[in-house]
């Protein structure tokens, strides 16, 4: 099937492909290929792929729907996939139209028609919706015009009699279903007068205001003074919808009156005119409540040009006009406003204040915040110092993250100053939204300047909802002091708790201590979370330790030699115990212990080793280079090999603006990481770093910079890497700051080894679970996980990017592997393959294929059949193969033109190929591979999920 | 906002403040999770009705525990629409019976107050609007983004951006996105199930009621109650669910109140025939050009604004990228004060500010989506018609026919 669905790599590269014909698709495929690929890839997750495959579909005519027909009466597993199917081709046929949706349409119709099943012909009815047919339903109803009766409108002379003599509700009715608009608007205007009562006028008037129509303000404007409430008040509205020009200075004067200022100055707020030039004039006449909402509409409107108003408004003796003064004054001011307003500030009261505060911000609008900061800054430069206090929280409110830092470090003694700064750069890390690890490291560098046990509180609050892992630790820190232990139990808990990995001795020791910690209001809960948290670590797995105590090198060593391992394999013990014991000595003179920090104070290269080797694991480390050396330079070496890359990213003559992360001595496999996420040299860093097999993932504060690749092995580039070796931490000259070890060793996969009896018959093991060196080609999708191939479901529709090949050739061989399938997954062995093209036709094909399947029945060719040689000799045994979950084993026997493929045990396919092909191919195709004598063996896939492991060969 | 209440107070005079035994009442159709919901608002209740005994039970028993007082029980929603005590109809069942029993209510006269989506198909929701016209209901759409409360993740009312798209500072045409990184949630876990095994109707359940005018399919709880809305026979998933809510107060800020998009694209896996899947992209666009874009999941560029314009854009928690954009803004009116308060609508016969003429062009929306979703294709569509250009299948999917003997 290998050459079937090659297809499904959707989109331009196989259009290509389909269109030059590379590999003969276009004309091997027939009906029942065409529909068993459409229904293994169906639903199409993207549209280019749904396109492809639903004119296929459409293509097969009658007979490709035929076939899914019967297949859906079946009513079993691929129901779903069929109905797709039927689905895709009715409504491409749709959107293609003319005699193609005509035959699909007479088709579903008798489909119908002839449906036993309530549930088919339900679903073929719904696809005639679909066709845009109407099946006429003759046990259904189908939808028709409404049948409500004649729907009359309103006449005029019945409008003008109900709104006479009529109850609100019927003048409503009428009003509603009135036919001629304009008339009835006529009809109306002129009924608004003559109505008796006031509450129908009010209704007639707001009818007429939602009606827009400037031609009647006219009418209207003589109940803007009416004495009745109601009147009045939809006359207003009536006249703010159209904008009326005569309105406008009435409602302005019922402003400025205080009569009824409520209602006007809120349709002035919605008046389309200019409201500020026609308030403002009558301001000095108004009354104290007219000032207040002139004022107020003056600011609503920005009203800049009268600005003198307000400035002059600030000390009136009315105390309301004054407040309202104030709080219009923030939205006329100006850049030429600022010195009167830094005046202001520093000879008001203190409840003036924040709304001046206020103004002088909004007389900044439009500069840059760093701009802003500037002129603040500047101001609070020159003010007496009594007055400094007024400029600090306008300047922390426009200063960046580094700003409100170095206001945290001045703040010195000023401890109000220092409060609203650390609380002011909390906000700002959280709201910047940075990975968790990140914002910890920024937490835990404001906590030096967070003087009070609240702010300290505050603090520990941030951190715990970081996620960040070392941060448990940091936080423990605080348990010790009574008045932030609250904060810090809680904060440690809520990490811990945010992420299953994150447990290991030292955090269940944690968790068991902070029981005792009353945590306030929540404690019964936290206790909760805690025990279930304590219940829920694992008793087999130890979990995260510290690999560094805080105080001393214990648990490390000095590096023997350059730290090449197979120079320490070429040493006899008693010369690697003498070399370690000088290394172990250089240790203590280039490394010290400063505050909790792994400091590296020589000059040379001599890596701090630790004690044990490390298999696969997971660990984090923060680092700093130190500032003030042109050569920042460090790294960590994982399995004793050079290294995750730490360096100056300014370093640019070296290629350092990369960011660090990166796996740096790789050559075949990607060395830089992603992205840059290092943080200022002077700072400190955080890496988790994560190793299986061959395999690194690296997170640099928090961003994932190196994502699952293959670390190589510097010192023999021939080799894997080491299953087993130290972690180092690299020394490089620089002055480097290393706090913050954690490790989690991670069960690892034992090799798979050969059986005794296969060692001496000398075969060879191809791949053991830990590794794909011994293969070439697409890496990607055929991953080692869990000491297994697991062969990736593509998303469908994404390019495939290839198969998987043997480095070596073979021309007769044995090849054994196990493998277990997915629900009709489809792959292949390719054998004397050439590595390039498609193996079934340019070299042979094994077939592998979950064959029990449901869409592949009936119509599966014999040659298809799981262990077929594809297309040459069918699969005479089809029981062989496990139920799709359950692992397989095969082997597969090639001698000269001798095949034999043997499937848990049973041989399922024999035979000679040259007798097999001797009166032309069993399928009728050209086979150019069948001359081939050698090539390489490889797994052929085309997207579907499988497992392939124990994979091993022997040269006959 | 203090405007919203002066004028109907004013338009009631003095004499606008009704005694206890003039209170307007509700009967609520359908008193699942939603209906429950309905027992809140303001209305007195005096009738509930639903076709699963256990949900008709627990109504009646919160019924009792808020003092209601006397509640009729109904399981048949013709009898709690004739009930002579009920003034108002709430509809809180699945969207498939909404059309059918607003149309009932008002030709029984009473008012109407309807859970969103308003329609299940646009040609349901055009016989809505008729019925409502011809038997002079008041009519209301229960969602209220276009009038009040924070938008979702906006960090804004609606109030503020209507006032700054109405000023034009923006430009024109505008693009308003509507995704997980503007601050909304599609709902995917409303996705239906491709396969349900059949299984006996639990005792309580009258399921062909429930089913009334949708497709006979077999039984199974998927179906029904919480996880309907997976199946385009009565919902379409996230969409639906959330469509109205999200998209409505868009169509109030474009000024689209009185049309509908003109063309509709999706980017989605395919749909299954029964079961509502999801989507990565729907994109409406407008005879002026302007766009609703909807991303579905986590799809769609987090950097998008929420309103995109010519000349700046609108982003989250109300931050407009335009210089000095607020004090340019306030040379501009406020936007118009809209009718909030249903039960006064009730009382002046004036239309509510969302209801069945502009709730209909919403959710004409979300059924455009539905409708191109099941096609898998891009469609066009005539705003005044109402019916998709040249498209029979697609029209067939605007006028869908009903299981009898129900009809419209």
């Amino acid at each position: 099937m290998k050459k079937i669905t090659r297809i499904f790599m959707t989109s331009a590269a196989c259009l290509t492909l389909l269109a030059g014909q590379a590999f003969g698709q276009g004309v091997l495929r027939n009906v029942n290929t065409v529909v068993g690929d459409a229904l293994q890839n169906l639903p199409a997750t993207d549209m280019a792929l749904y396109d492809q495959l639903a004119t296929e579909l459409v293509g097969t005519g009658a007979e490709g729907l035929t076939l899914l027909k019967d297949m859906l009466e079946r009513q079993d597993d691929s129901m779903v996939a069929v109905e797709y199917a039927i689905g895709a081709i009715c409504a491409k046929a749709t959107a293609i139209g003319g005699e193609q949706q005509a035959t699909v349409a007479n088709l579903v119709k008798k489909f119908a028609d002839e449906a036993k099943d309530e549930t088919i012909k339900e679903f073929m009815v719904r696809q005639l919706m679909v066709l845009g047919v109407d099946y006429g339903e003759k046990n259904k109803t189908v939808t028709s015009a409404l049948d409500l009766g004649t729907t009359a409108a309103t006449g005029l002379k019945e409008l003008a009699k109900t709104i006479k003599k009529g109850d609100k509700k019927s003048i409503f009715d009428a009003l509603y279903r009135v036919g001629d608009i304009e008339a009835a608007k006529d009809i109306v205007a002129a009924a608004i007068p003559a109505v008796k009562s006031d509450d129908t006028r009010s209704d007639l008037i707001w009818w007429l205001g939602e009606q827009k129509d400037s031609k009647f303000d006219a009418a209207i404007l003589p109940f803007l003074t009416s004495a009745a409430q109601n009147v009045k008040s939809e006359a207003a509205w009536a006249l703010t919808k159209t904008g009326s020009k005569k309105a406008l200075p009435i409602l302005a004067d019922m402003v400025a009156k205080g009569t009824d200022a409520e209602l006007a100055a809120e349709c002035l707020k919605c008046f389309p005119a200019n409201v500020a030039d026609a308030v403002a004039p009558l301001f000095t006449k108004a009354s104290d409540k007219g000032k207040q909402s002139i004022l107020g509409l003056l600011g609503g409107r920005c009203a800049k040009a009268n600005k003198d108003i307000v400035f002059g408004s600030l000390f009136n003796n009315d105390a309301e006009v004054s407040k309202a003064a104030y709080d219009a004054l923030a939205s006329v001011v100006d850049k030429e406003d600022l010195i009167t307003l830094f005046t202001f500030l520093e000879s008001s009261g203190k409840d003036q204040q924040p709304q001046i505060q206020n103004a002088i911000l909004a007389a900044l609008e439009g500069l840059s915040n760093a701009e802003k900061y500037e002129v603040l800054s500047n101001r609070k430069n020159v003010v007496p110092s009594a007055n400094e206090a007024l400029y600090w929280p306008m300047i922390i409110s426009v200063a960046d993250l580094a700003q409100t830092f170095g206001i945290c470090k001045e703040a010195g003694d000023d401890a109000d100053l220092a409060a609203t700064a650390v609380k002011s750069y909390l906000a700002k890390v959280e709201a910047a939204k940075e990975p968790g690890a990140e914002q910890l490291l920024h937490y835990r560098a404001v906590m030096d300047y967070a003087d009070t046990d609240e702010l300290k509180n505050k603090v520990l609050e941030c951190i715990g909802n970081t996620g960040a892992f070392p941060g448990i630790f940091y936080a423990a820190k605080y348990l010790d002091n009574p008045a932030t232990k609250q904060a810090a139990a809680i904060a440690l808990r809520k990490i811990a708790t945010s992420d299953p990995s994150f447990y290991g001795p030292e955090v269940v020791a944690l968790m068991n201590k902070i029981k005792d910690v009353n945590t306030g209001a929540d404690f019964v809960y936290d206790l909760q979370r805690i025990e279930k948290y304590l219940s829920a670590v694992p008793a087999d797995d130890q979990g995260f330790v510290s690999m560094f105590n805080g105080k001393d090198l214990s648990g490390w060593q000095g590096m023997v030699g350059d730290g090449n391992p197979y120079y320490r394999y070429g040493l006899s013990e008693k010369q690697l115990a003498k070399e370690q014991a000088a290394a172990d000595q250089q240790m203590s003179a280039s490394w010290a212990v400063k505050d909790g920090t792994i400091e590296y104070v020589g000059t040379g290269y001599d890596n701090l080793v630790s004690a044990k080797k490390y298999k696969d694991f997971e660990m984090y480390v923060d680092w700093i280079i130190y500032p003030g050396q042109p050569d920042g330079d460090a790294g960590i070496y994982l399995r004793s090999t050079p290294q995750v890359q730490i360096w100056d990213t300014a370093r640019t003559w070296v290629g350092a603006e990369v960011g660090s992360g990166g796996l740096y001595n790789n050559q075949k496999t990607e060395s830089t990481p992603a992205l840059v996420a290092d943080n200022p040299v002077g700072e400190w860093n955080s890496f988790y770093i994560k190793m299986v097999g061959e395999r690194v993932t690296v997170y640099l504060n928090g961003e994932l910079v190196v994502n699952n690749i293959v670390m190589e092995n510097y010192w023999n580039r021939e080799e894997g890497i080491f299953p087993e070796e130290y972690i180092e931490l690299q020394a490089h000259g620089s002055r480097i700051g290393y706090r913050d070890l954690y490790i989690h060793e991670l069960p690892s996969v034992e090799p798979t080894k050969l059986t005794a009896e296969e060692e001496a018959e000398g075969f060879e093991m191809l791949f053991d679970g830990t590794s794909l060196q011994k293969w070439h080609g697409n890496k990607v999708d055929y991953n080692v996980v869990d000491g297994e191939i697991s062969v990736e479901s593509r998303s469908r529709g994404s390019s495939w990017i290839g198969d998987l090949y043997t480095n070596e050739e073979y021309a007769d061989f044995i090849f054994r592997f196990e493998f277990k399938l997915t629900k009709g997954a489809n792959n292949g062995v390719g054998v004397r393959a050439p590595g390039v093209g498609d193996a079934a036709y340019e070299g042979y094909e094994v077939q592998i294929l979950d064959h029990y399947d449901a869409i592949y029945q009936p119509w599966l060719k014999d040659y298809q059949y799981h262990g077929s040689l594809y297309g040459i000799i069918p699969a005479k045994n089809r029981d062989a193969l496990k139920p799709v979950g359950e692992w397989n084993s095969e082997e597969i026997y090639m001698k000269g033109t001798y095949i034999r493929v043997t499937v848990n045990g049973q041989v399922v396919t024999e035979g000679d190929i040259a007798e097999a092909t001797a009166n032309g191919t069993y399928d009728g195709l050209n086979h150019p591979g069948l001359n081939r004598t050698s090539g390489y063996i490889g797994f052929l896939g085309h997207g579907d999920h499988l497992w392939i492991r124990n994979v091993r060969a022997k040269h006959l | 906002m203090a405007a919203f209440t002066i004028l109907p107070r004013n338009v009631l005079g003095g004499k606008g403040y009704i005694a206890p035994s003039d209170q307007l009442t509700k009967g609520i159709i359908g008193v699942g999770g939603m209906g429950r919901q309905h027992y809140d608002y303001p209305d007195r209740l005096v009738a509930i009705c639903d076709v699963d005994k256990n949900h008709l039970k627990r109504g009646a028993d919160l019924a009792e525990q808020m003092n209601f007082g006397k509640v009729a029980l109904y399981d048949n929603f013709m009898d709690l629409i004739q009930d002579p005590n009920v003034d108002i109809v709430h509809i809180a069942t699945p969207p498939h019976w909404h059309a059918l029993m607003s149309i009932e209510a008002a030709k029984a006269g009473k008012d109407v107050w309807c859970e969103k989506p308003m329609t299940r198909t646009i040609g349901e929701g055009k016989r809505v609007v008729e019925a409502m016209k011809r038997y002079n209901t008041i009519f209301r759409l229960n969602t209220w983004f276009r009038f009040k409360d924070t938008f979702y993740g906006l960090g804004t009312t609606v109030n503020p951006l209507k006032k700054l798209v109405q000023s034009g500072l923006l430009g024109w045409p505008l693009a308003v996105t509507i995704s997980k990184h503007t601050g909304f949630d599609w709902k995917f876990f409303w996705v239906g199930k491709e396969h349900l095994d059949p299984m006996p109707v639990p005792a309580e359940l009258d399921y062909d009621s429930w089913l009334g005018p949708a497709p006979y399919k077999p039984y199974n709880p998927h179906r029904v109650h919480e996880t309907f809305r997976g199946y385009w026979d009565y919902d379409g998933g996230g969409l639906g669910d959330m469509g109205q809510h999200y998209i409505d107060p868009v169509q109030y800020l474009l000024g689209k109140d009185d049309e509908s998009p003109v063309k509709v694209e999706v980017d989605a896996p395919q749909q299954h025939y029964d079961a509502v899947g999801t989507w990565r992209q729907i994109i409406y666009t407008y005879a002026d050009g302007c766009k609703i874009v909807l991303w579905g999941g986590d799809f769609g560029d987090p950097n998008t604004p929420y309103i995109a314009g010519p000349n700046g854009n609108v982003y989250n928690n109300f931050i407009c990228d335009i210089p000095n954009w607020r004090e340019k803004l306030a040379e501009f009116p406020d936007p118009l004060p809209q009718q909030t308060d249903f039960l006064e609508c009730v009382r002046t016969r004036k239309k509510f500010a969302l209801n069945e003429m502009n709730g209909h062009r919403s959710c004409n929306i979300v059924n455009l989506g539905t409708v191109a979703l099941q096609l898998g294709r891009t469609l066009e569509f005539d705003s005044e018609k109402q019916e998709f250009i040249n498209d029979d299948a697609a029209n067939r999917l605007v006028y869908q026919p009903m299981r009898g003997p129900w009809k419209l």
